[in-house]
This record gives C-alpha cells, sequence and structure tokens, in this order.
C-alpha cells in the first residue's frame, strides 16, 4: 500500500518516461516530414535548454502555461472544470495593460496596482460561472467555455477602437511604459520577477491544499455524496475555488503582457488557457507536477521555434508532442491504478471468512 | 464435502428433463475462489431456493446460470443440451431471464419500452402493437400493471412487477429472482409467490434466492445452500426450516451465535426490562399545513427506536433530515430541547448527532483516501489536528488513526491504506470508529447489516448495542424485520414518508407490523392528524 | 433579410453535422468534447485530398478522418476509461498540431490558403424561388440538402428503432442494458464512430462547402460551439439543430453588419450567440437533463 505522498510521487514518476515516449514517437513525425530525428532533436536541445538565452526562452515561453495549470488545477482537485482560463487571462492581461498605460507612477506602485487589478478581473470573470452553477445549475463547463469568447472579443473591440495605438493600424495598444514592467532578474535574459512572482503561486497552491479549505475541495472532488453528508458548504467552495483560479488565471495575462510582450494586441493569446489544461493533468494535478509539465511544454515549445528556424519545421510540431505526452501519461496512471486495485482484491485484505464485496457486486 | 445433489430429484430424472443444470462450475475473481466445482440441478416446475451469506457465491452463481460471466471451469446445460454463453443475450435467448435484485429499468422511457429492450427482431418499434401485447402479458399473470406508464412515475413493487414481466416477456425456461421480496411488503410477496407457483405450474423453473429464510421454506421444493463458494447441500421443502438452513449456511461452530443475528431470536427482554429510558434526546414533529405540529417520532436516551418499512418509503429522507444532511420542510427536529431544524450536519454533529447512512462504503467513506483521513473526516478542522495556524497536520491524523485502528480491531488496515482495500465489514467498522469517536447522543444508522456477513453483521449490531447501554438514542432504520426485532426497544412503522406507528417492542406482532408497512392499518394509536379531521368537517 | 438568411444556413450547416454526431456520441455517454478536433482533421483531410483527388474523394477523406480520430477517443473513453473530459482536449490538442504540420508539409510551410476544388451551391430550379426562404433553403450545397434526410433518419432511429432504444438505454442505464443482452461497449464504439463521421463531413462542409481552402486552427471552436448546442438542445436532435441554425444567424449577422456598416461593432455582436446560450441556459436552469451515464465509463459488476 502506498501512503498519500508516494502516490503524487508516483504520478510525477510517469511524466518522464511518458516525455520520452512521446519525444520517440514524435522523432517519426519529423523523419516523415524528411528531417533526421537526431537534428530534430538536437534543435530541441539547443533552443530549449542549451544555453542561457535557450533557457531564458524556454522559461518565458512556460510562464503563462504554468499559471493558467494552475489555475486549472485549483478547481480541478474538487471536480470543477474551469474551462475559462482563457478568457479569464485575456481580461486579466487587458486591465493589467490599462493600468500599465494609463496610471503614470513609479514601478512600485504601477506595477502592484496592475498585478492586483489583472486578478481582480480574472476572480471577477471566474466567477461568473461558478455562481451561475451553484445559484442555478449551469453547468460550468459550457458557461465557462462560452465566456472566453465574450472576453475575447471584448478584448478585441477596445483594442480596435478606445484602446487602439495611434497610427499603426494593427489593432493593438501603444507600448506599455517602462515603469509597468516586471523588472528583469537575470540579465541579458527576459526572465524577469514574474518567475519569483510563478514560483510563489506554486508553493501558495501546494500548501493550499494541505489547509482545511483545501481538504474540503479535495473531498468534494472525491466524492461529492461525502461531501454533502458531511455538510461540506460546496456552493460557497465552489464559488471561492473559482475565484482563486481566475485570480492565478489573470496573473497569466499579466505576467505575459508585462513581462514579456509590454504591449496587448488581437489574438495575443495562442490559446494558453486550454493547452494549460493539459499541462495540469500531465503535472499530475499537483503544484510541482505541474510545475514539471510546464517545464517540458517550455522546453518543447522552444525547441519548437529553434525547429522552424533551423529545419523549417512547422512549429505545430509542439503541440502533437505535448498532445501525445500526455494522453500517454494518462494511459500510464490509469494502468498503474488498475494494477494497484487489482491487488487490493487480494485476500489478505478480506477477512477469510468472507471473500470481498466485488465477488457478490 | 457432501453431494450437492438431492436424491429424489436426481436418480429418478433423466438428465435432458432438466430445465437448468449446471456440472462442475467454478469461477475465480482474482484470489477468490466465487465458486468451486457447483452441481445444481433444476427440473421444469420447481420453484428452488437459494440461500447463503452474503459472499457465499450466490450472485456469482447466478450470474453465470445467466450468461452474465462465463465460468472458469465446468458446463451449463439447458434442456439437457451444453451451452457457452458469450452474453446474457444468448442465455435470453434460450430462455433463462433474471430479475435483479437492483431495478435494471430505463427511468424516463415507458413500461413497453423497458419490457422489450434488448429484444431482436423488426427494427422498427411499432410501439401501440407493443403495448397491446405486454397489457395481454400482464393480464395472462394477472400482473397489475400499466404498459404506457412511464416507469419513474412507478412505485418500487410496480417496478420490480415490470423487471417479472419483461422476463416473462423474453421467455419462461427458468425464471432467476435475486433477492426480489427486499423491496416488498408482506401482502405484495404473496402476490409474487403467486406469480410464482402459476409459473412453476406452466413447467418454468424458478430459482428464488432470498435472505428471508421463513419465505424461501414457505415458497420453495427444495432449498440449496452455498457457503464458501460451494453447494453445501440440498434439502426438501419438508427437512427445511429456518434453523436448519441457518445452521447449514454458517456451519455449525458459527450457528449458536449466528442465529441471533440471523432469525431475531436472540431477546435480550430480561436486560430490556431492567433498563429504564431516559431523557428525551430528539423529537420529530410533522408540520402541517395549519401549523400545526404533531410529534412523529420521540426517541429518549438509554434506547434503540427500530424503524421498519419497506424499501422506497422515505428510510433515506427520514435519516438525512435527522443528520441534517437535507432539509424536510415537513419536519421540525428537537435536539435534546433545542430546535435544530435549520442547522447543517457540521453543527448537529458538534452537539452530539452522529450518522452511519446507508451503504456507507461510498456515501460516508472516500474510497479513494486513506484510513487515516477517512477516520479524521467529522473533525479535520479541529485546533489539535492543525499544524501551524493554517495546516492540517497529517501526522496527527495517522497517530489518531492506529488508535482508532486498534480500538476497533479494523483488520487488514494501517493508517495509509486505501479504504477501498477494505473488506465491506471493515469500512463499515471505519465508519463506527469515527462516528461513535466523541461519544454521540443521537446515533442514526440505515440498514446497518446490508452486505456483511453474520460475522460482521454481529459485531455491528454489539456496537450498537454498547452505545446504547452507555445512555444515547439509538435511530436504527432497517428495512429488515428480523434486524429490528433483534435490536429495538420500541418499534415505529415508516410508510409513503410519514411514521404511521410506533408500539413497544414486547407488543410488536409481525402481521401488525407489516399491516402497517403496507399502510393497511390506520393509525390508531394517536388521533388523527389535524389536516384530515378538517376535512371531514367539510360537508 | 434573403442573404442574411442565405448565409446564416450556410454558415449553420457545418455546425449541424458535428452536432447530431456529437448527439449521437453523448446519448450513448461518451462525452464529445472532442468534437473540435474530428472536425479539425476532417476539414483538414478534405482540403488536402481534393488538391490532388477532387471534392468527392476529399469528402471521403474527411470522413476517414473524422471517425479515426473517434475511434482513438473511443479507446481512450471505453477502452482505457481515461478522463473522457480531459482525453478530449488531449486529442483536440493533438488534431491542432497534427493538422498545422501536415499542413505545411503538403502545401509549404506559411502558405496556407491554397485553393482546392469544392463543393459549390447547387441551385434548385423552381423551389430556389420561393420568396424569402427559397434560396436560404434551395440554393445552397450538397451538404445542406444532405442535413434534411440525416436529420430525419436521426429522429427515426432514436425514437422508433430498436437500436435507437438500445442506444438511449446505454447512455442512461447500461447496467440494465448489459442484462438485456445488449453489448455496452460495442454500441459506445459503434456511437462515437459515428459521431467522428458526421463531424468529419462536418469539417468538410467548412473547408470545402463553405469555403474552399485550408487555414491552421480554422474551426476556431466550431466544434465547442456544436457541443454547446447538443447540450442546450437537452440533447435533442430538432432542437440542436435549431441552435446550430440560432449560431449560424449571429455568424451572418457579424459579416452583414460590417457591410451594411450598421452602427454596431462586430465584436460586440460576434458575443451574441455565446451570451444568448448562457443566458438561457440559466433560464433554464437544472431542466436540461444529460444522460444519466455520460462520462462514466461502464465495467460490468459496478454500480
Amino acid at each position: 500500500m502506498k501512503s498519500p505522498r508516494r502516490l503524487a510521487d508516483s504520478r510525477v514518476a510517469a511524466v518522464l518516461p511518458a516525455a520520452l515516449i512521446a519525444l520517440a514517437a514524435s522523432g517519426g513525425l519529423v523523419a516523415l516530414a524528411g528531417v533526421s530525428p537526431l537534428d530534430a532533436y538536437r534543435s530541441i536541445w539547443s533552443g530549449g535548454l542549451g544555453s542561457t538565452s535557450a533557457l531564458g526562452t524556454t522559461l518565458v515561453m512556460l510562464l503563462p502555461l504554468l499559471f493558467a495549470a494552475l489555475a486549472f488545477a485549483v478547481p480541478f482537485r474538487a471536480g470543477l472544470y474551469n474551462i475559462g482560463v482563457e478568457g479569464q487571462l485575456y481580461l486579466g492581461a487587458l486591465s493589467s495593460a490599462v493600468v500599465g498605460l494609463k496610471l503614470h507612477a513609479p514601478t512600485y506602485v504601477v506595477l502592484p496596482v496592475a498585478v492586483l487589478a489583472g486578478m481582480a478581473a480574472g476572480m471577477a470573470w471566474a466567477v461568473i460561472p461558478a455562481l451561475l452553477k451553484v445559484t442555478r445549475g449551469v453547468n460550468e463547463i459550457v458557461s465557462s467555455l462560452f465566456l472566453n469568447y465574450v472576453a475575447i472579443y471584448f478584448t478585441n473591440w477596445l483594442l480596435a477602437g478606445p484602446l487602439e495605438a495611434p497610427n499603426i493600424g494593427v489593432a493593438q495598444t501603444s507600448i506599455i511604459p517602462d515603469a509597468a514592467h516586471f523588472p528583469v532578474l537575470v540579465a541579458d535574459t527576459k526572465i524577469t520577477y514574474a518567475l519569483l512572482l510563478a514560483l510563489v503561486v506554486v508553493v501558495l497552491v501546494q500548501a493550499l491544499f494541505r489547509t482545511p479549505f483545501g481538504f474540503d475541495l479535495r473531498i468534494m472532488g472525491a466524492s461529492g455524496k461525502v461531501a454533502d453528508y458531511l455538510g461540506i458548504r460546496s456552493g460557497r467552495a465552489t464559488i471561492v475555488a473559482f475565484a482563486i483560479s481566475g485570480a492565478i488565471g489573470g496573473l497569466a495575462g499579466v505576467c505575459e503582457v508585462l513581462g514579456n510582450q509590454f504591449f496587448l494586441s488581437q489574438d495575443f493569446s495562442p490559446g494558453w488557457g486550454y493547452t494549460g489544461i493539459a499541462v495540469a493533468v500531465l503535472g499530475g494535478g499537483v503544484a510541482w507536477g505541474i510545475a514539471l509539465a510546464a517545464a517540458f511544454f517550455g522546453v518543447i515549445g522552444a525547441g519548437a521555434l529553434q525547429m522552424q528556424f533551423v529545419n523549417q519545421l512547422s512549429p505545430s510540431f509542439a503541440l502533437v508532442v505535448q498532445a501525445v505526452a500526455v494522453i500517454v501519461v494518462l494511459l500510464f496512471l490509469e494502468w498503474r491504478s488498475r494494477g494497484a486495485r487489482r491487488a487490493a482484491d487480494r485476500p489478505e485484505h478480506a477477512s477469510p471468512a468472507a471473500p470481498t464485496e466485488a465477488v457478490e457486486a | 464435502m457432501r453431494s450437492p445433489t438431492s436424491a429424489t430429484a436426481s436418480e429418478t430424472v433423466p438428465a435432458t428433463a432438466y430445465a437448468l443444470e449446471l456440472r462442475q462450475v467454478s469461477k475465480r475473481f482474482g484470489a477468490v475462489q466465487a465458486n468451486r466445482a457447483i452441481d445444481l440441478q433444476i427440473r421444469p416446475g420447481e420453484i428452488r431456493g437459494l440461500v447463503g451469506e452474503n459472499g457465499a457465491g450466490k450472485s456469482t452463481l447466478m450470474a453465470i446460470a445467466s450468461g452474465l460471466y462465463r465460468p472458469d471451469a465446468g458446463q451449463v446445460l439447458v434442456g439437457g443440451v451444453s451451452c457457452d454463453f458469450k452474453s446474457c443475450d444468448e442465455a435470453i435467448g434460450l430462455g433463462i431471464n433474471m430479475v435483479h435484485q437492483h431495478v435494471m429499468l430505463l427511468p424516463n422511457c415507458t413500461v413497453a419500452q423497458n419490457v422489450v429492450l434488448g429484444e431482436r427482431g423488426s427494427q422498427l418499434l411499432r410501439l401501440r402493437e407493443v403495448e397491446a401485447a405486454v397489457e395481454a402479458l400482464a393480464e395472462q399473470y394477472r400482473i397489475a400493471v400499466d404498459p404506457r406508464a412511464k416507469v419513474e412515475s412507478l412505485t418500487p413493487t410496480e417496478r420490480q412487477r415490470v423487471e417479472i414481466l419483461t422476463a416473462l416477456w423474453r421467455g419462461r425456461t427458468v425464471l432467476i429472482l435475486d433477492e426480489p421480496t427486499s423491496v416488498l411488503g408482506p401482502a405484495d410477496v404473496q402476490e409474487l409467490f403467486a406469480t410464482m407457483r402459476r409459473l412453476a405450474g406452466e413447467g418454468c423453473a424458478v430459482i428464488f434466492t432470498s435472505h428471508k429464510l421463513r419465505e424461501v421454506v414457505e415458497v420453495c421444493d427444495a432449498v440449496s445452500v452455498m457457503r464458501h463458494g460451494e453447494l453445501q447441500t440440498t434439502v426438501s421443502r419438508e427437512e427445511a426450516d429456518p434453523d436448519v438452513l441457518a445452521t447449514l449456511m454458517v456451519g455449525k461452530a458459527l450457528a449458536a451465535k449466528a442465529d441471533h443475528a440471523l432469525l431475531g431470536l436472540g431477546d435480550d427482554a430480561a436486560g430490556r426490562a431492567r433498563r429504564e429510558r431516559g431523557a428525551t434526546v430528539l423529537r420529530v414533529l410533522e408540520r402541517s399545513r395549519s401549523d400545526d405540529e404533531r410529534e412523529e417520532l420521540r426517541v429518549c436516551s438509554g434506547e434503540i427506536l427500530g424503524i421498519a418499512g419497506v424499501e422506497g418509503n422515505g428510510q433515506k429522507e427520514l435519516a438525512d433530515a435527522l443528520a441534517g444532511v437535507t432539509r424536510d420542510e415537513r419536519r421540525r427536529i428537537e435536539l435534546a430541547g433545542e430546535d435544530v431544524t435549520a442547522l447543517g450536519p457540521m453543527e448537529r454533529a458538534a452537539r452530539g448527532v452522529a450518522y452511519v447512512p446507508e451503504d456507507p462504503s461510498t456515501s460516508a467513506l472516500v474510497p479513494a483516501f486513506p484510513v487515516s483521513w477517512n477516520l479524521g473526516l467529522r473533525d479535520y478542522r479541529a485546533p489539535a489536528l492543525r499544524r501551524g495556524r493554517w495546516f492540517l497536520s497529517f501526522d496527527a491524523l495517522r497517530a489518531r488513526a492506529t488508535e482508532a485502528i486498534r480500538a476497533f480491531d479494523i483488520r487488514g488496515a494501517t493508517d495509509a491504506t486505501r479504504t477501498a482495500a477494505l473488506s465491506g465489514g471493515n469500512q463499515q467498522k471505519v465508519v463506527l470508529a469515527r462516528e461513535l469517536d466523541k461519544d454521540p447522543k443521537l446515533l442514526t444508522v440505515v440498514d446497518p447489516s446490508v452486505g456483511l456477513d453474520v460475522g460482521a453483521a454481529q459485531n455491528v449490531h454489539q456496537a450498537l448495542r454498547a452505545h446504547r447501554d452507555r445512555g444515547a438514542a439509538i435511530v436504527l432504520i432497517s428495512t429488515d424485520l428480523d434486524e429490528i426485532e433483534a435490536l429495538s426497544d420500541r418499534i415505529a412503522v415508516l410508510y409513503r414518508g410519514a411514521i404511521v406507528g410506533v408500539v413497544e417492542r414486547a407488543e410488536a406482532e409481525r402481521r401488525r407490523l407489516g399491516l402497517l408497512m403496507t399502510g393497511l392499518a390506520s393509525r390508531d394509536e394517536r388521533p388523527l392528524p389535524e389536516r384530515e379531521e378538517a376535512s371531514h368537517e367539510v360537508p | 433579410m434573403t442573404a442574411l438568411l442565405v448565409d446564416a444556413i450556410a454558415a449553420a450547416t457545418p455546425l449541424i453535422f458535428v452536432a447530431l454526431g456529437g448527439l449521437l456520441a453523448e446519448r450513448a455517454g461518451v462525452m464529445s468534447v472532442s468534437l473540435e478536433g474530428y472536425m479539425l482533421v476532417g476539414a483538414f483531410a478534405a482540403v488536402a485530398v481534393s488538391h490532388t483527388h477532387g471534392q468527392w474523394a476529399g469528402l471521403l477523406a474527411a470522413a476517414v478522418a473524422g471517425t479515426t480520430l473517434a475511434l482513438a477517443h473511443a479507446y481512450l473513453c471505453i477502452g482505457a476509461r481515461l478522463n473522457q473530459i480531459v482525453s478530449g482536449l488531449a486529442l483536440n490538442l493533438f488534431a491542432l498540431g497534427i493538422t498545422g504540420f501536415v499542413n505545411s508539409l503538403v502545401f509549404g510551410e506559411g502558405r496556407t490558403g491554397t485553393q482546392v476544388p469544392a463543393f459549390s451551391a447547387l441551385r434548385i430550379p423552381g423551389l430556389a424561388d420561393i420568396p424569402l426562404i427559397g434560396p436560404a433553403l434551395f440554393d445552397q450545397t450538397l451538404f445542406t440538402y444532405a442535413i434534411f434526410p440525416l436529420l430525419a433518419a436521426i429522429v427515426i432511429y432514436l425514437r422508433r428503432t430498436r437500436s435507437g432504444l438500445a442506444l438511449h438505454a446505454v447512455g442512461e442505464h447500461p447496467a440494465a442494458a448489459d442484462a438485456r443482452g445488449i453489448p455496452v461497449n460495442r454500441v459506445r464504439y459503434a456511437a462515437t464512430a459515428v459521431s467522428g463521421l458526421l463531424a468529419g463531413v462536418g469539417g468538410a462542409a467548412l473547408s470545402i462547402g463553405l469555403v474552399s481552402s485550408f487555414v491552421e486552427n480554422m474551426t476556431q471552436g466550431r466544434g465547442y460551439i456544436a457541443l454547446a448546442a447538443v447540450v442546450f438542445a437537452g440533447w435533442r436532435p430538432l432542437l440542436a439543430v435549431a441552435a446550430c441554425l440560432l449560431f449560424g444567424v449571429a455568424d451572418a449577422a457579424q459579416v452583414w453588419a460590417n457591410v451594411l456598416n450598421v452602427d454596431v461593432p462586430f465584436e460586440l455582436l460576434a458575443t451574441a450567440p455565446y451570451v444568448v446560450t448562457v443566458v438561457a441556459l440559466v433560464i433554464l436552469g437544472r431542466r436540461g437533463r444529460h444522460p444519466a451515464a455520460l462520462g462514466i465509463p461502464y465495467v460490468r459488476g459496478q454500480r
């Protein structure tokens, strides 16, 4: 029998072989395109890990994914699906960009205000599907997904009109003044204090599930029936979980716009909110597992950029590798837990007089 | 092992005449041998009882006979022809039908649709024709059910009739009834028996499993007894009486102890007389439309109030209302004089209310959690279980679990064992250990021995008696009259969601309880409720 | 007004195929988050094959591609019993990547939008002259015409046939279906495969019906919209088609508001179908009942 800690360990241990299998399988795909898989792997190495600047690229690429995945993971532990992270990160980016553009003050004023504004916007947007679920029984998957489109179109409208930068002819904001940028953490890279913020959030999410409230969420996720039996206030917990999720989702947008792009454009996100779900699953829903999974996605993403540059391969390649990795991990975990269940059927756990109830079921 | 064959059956009749024959059938699940080399022969027109403890392998055997499982070894013969069923479909094709213990019907379809579900035939369904045919069949067997009614609008009894009708529709060679009487009141049981006898008269072989031995003896021509996956013996109707069957089911050694739990013979009347009822712990008041209240229930410290009733008459609703899981608009609940109607499960637990619901292994335990977490589900917020100000101390939970595992003798468990890996009896112990931990003054239990073998059920009964003797009030809601009679000091009857009568254990007569359970006796213990009197006054 | 209706129905056509496919799989108890993926691979396969072998071969390729991906989903959900939402989303990610990647191989990196042979509108003389609805219903591609028999077939199948009843049983109460001899998982595999086929055809209706080229991620969430139409319709086929038409109208209205210079920003108009759906869900509240066994894998002997 495994302790819960060991179970979590085994979850993370599944990520490594899955990543290797996904890379091997994708080698075939690359070969199909007439490129030697070894060249491709070399590109991934040099683009994603091989140098300080490559590492910088990787870390920059993984940040929004990491936040989005953590955002998804919090309600997911309670069996709730926030598919609306994409919209939450758009609104987070939007409000922090507005603060950055309009509030002229020193960094130590602008940056915290912008960050809080982004978190608040994401939080407010995420609470809507939670409220609809709790008060009206509306399926949160559908409502949160649909609110994404509303948020994105709303942002696009502002970018094409009220917030459009003068004289470029592209629907995007002006460059946000330096005062609102995240300060650089490692010289000559794009690594900023946003990375530290991400690490803090990883630790906080990890800690959350050791608090009584986090335990409530875990019970809700494991069995809604037991949560009702115990009298856990599921409605309130749902709203709080979505609020936390939305705030973290907002941070994904904030850190990208104030730490990397420095302006907000239409089609700002390549779907981080959705890819983040895959990252969360790859990481087994546990904060530090998610950090590892995000690192993997970051390396593959940065490597794919290098492959586009060196080997003229479409960066869509990264999505294939990532998707295969997630599916392999899921299969791996399922097989393993089935094996554990079979082991649990061994008779030493049943009293000798009575075979387990599985027989009578 | 003794030869399982009944001498009268096997020697006089040629093998080809058996409606159903199992030869040396074995089935294994993982390391558990569910059925071992079973021989069973059933003649057309015979009603055969099949009894055994939970886990004795009855359900597996019936699943093999009905094509749901394939045996690892051995043969199934129908009408003397060896069959290798790959699915239920093939067994049904030969006229072998099973009525499952848990109703297997589509709630949002009509009776007729349910009857023809899975039947082969022309793709296009002509519902009118089907409805007429179903109606004709129902009339033929005097089964009262409307083929056009939606199943969700039917009572549990009616749903079972639909199941039987479905079986008859598909074929009448062998009919297997798995615990069919658990949802029936005494009158409906007689009706079922009449249908069974009618079928047998037409040459259908009927197999009847039940844990109510009196019923088995009443209706069956012969009774086969299973134990530990083996067929112990088959006894004829003349030899069979509940005591004999009980002894065969559990083996000689255990029998003396077991018949108490099994048959309700363990009457500690002497103890009951000596004990005195204490102060009122629980009062349940029924609200009527005109703001008047009628006392529905009163439970005192030091007593077990048994609540009898046929399954589906509001047992879960009442239990949930007592524990605060759901709010019942029609009921006001007072705990030791305090109105707790508005309080949820947590507040009530803090006031000494404990609750072991129906099927506790999934409704009161998280199967995926380790035992230590499940033991802490009621009080993980307590300051004593914190590390620092904010965090749960999983170490403290673990330390406490080790104690509870020892105190309650939870076998096969360490604090880190996944709860799902424990046997049903030990999962029940985990729930009891947690719920009795704070010495609650009110404990509600629902069907505590369902799914447990005799030994485990006895442990549970002992724990309940011991807790009562410590001065607690216990509400025991059970669909098993034997269990109610064995444990209760007073017995109340639940019918259509309301208590229709309360009697002292000593005065409780089975026939009278049966009438109350099926709504045939009025509430003559008390005046009629206000609203009904009011309606009489209207000219 | 007529022109708006024409565009609305044209825009709704691909959605209807995808929604009807998703409806069948979901009625059998398999969650269909991966409709987006089926549709995308269908759209791409249609264009890639139509490029060399013509539109009919393209249509066939779309059906095959959608079915193949759906069988993968079926294996992950039914065989391996993974979380159906998560595995569906992973497959969508896979579909997005693989179509983008192979597209760059077939048509060259960065060169998207190559025109290929496609189905054009087929005017039905006489009927197309009916005022208002004539052109909308009878001056469309074959895909639109195919909807009528398809919808009729699905409605009859679900309401009036034995296998339709069996499909319903598998989605509502698989244990009951199993006890009656219905092969639960085989029915689910079949329903999922058909959903992939229809969604693949829906993809073709987009890429070689509505337009005649492929661009990366060209479905842009239409699969999710189709799924929402199914939920919105409470898993009933006629209502699902009506919901798709609503989305079609909103889609067309955006374009026309732009063309006609109506003083409503098209971005805000574009949010209309989503807002309407969410509001409708709020009003319907808990009434929309999903198939009881939706998303729950069936294991014999577990209740």
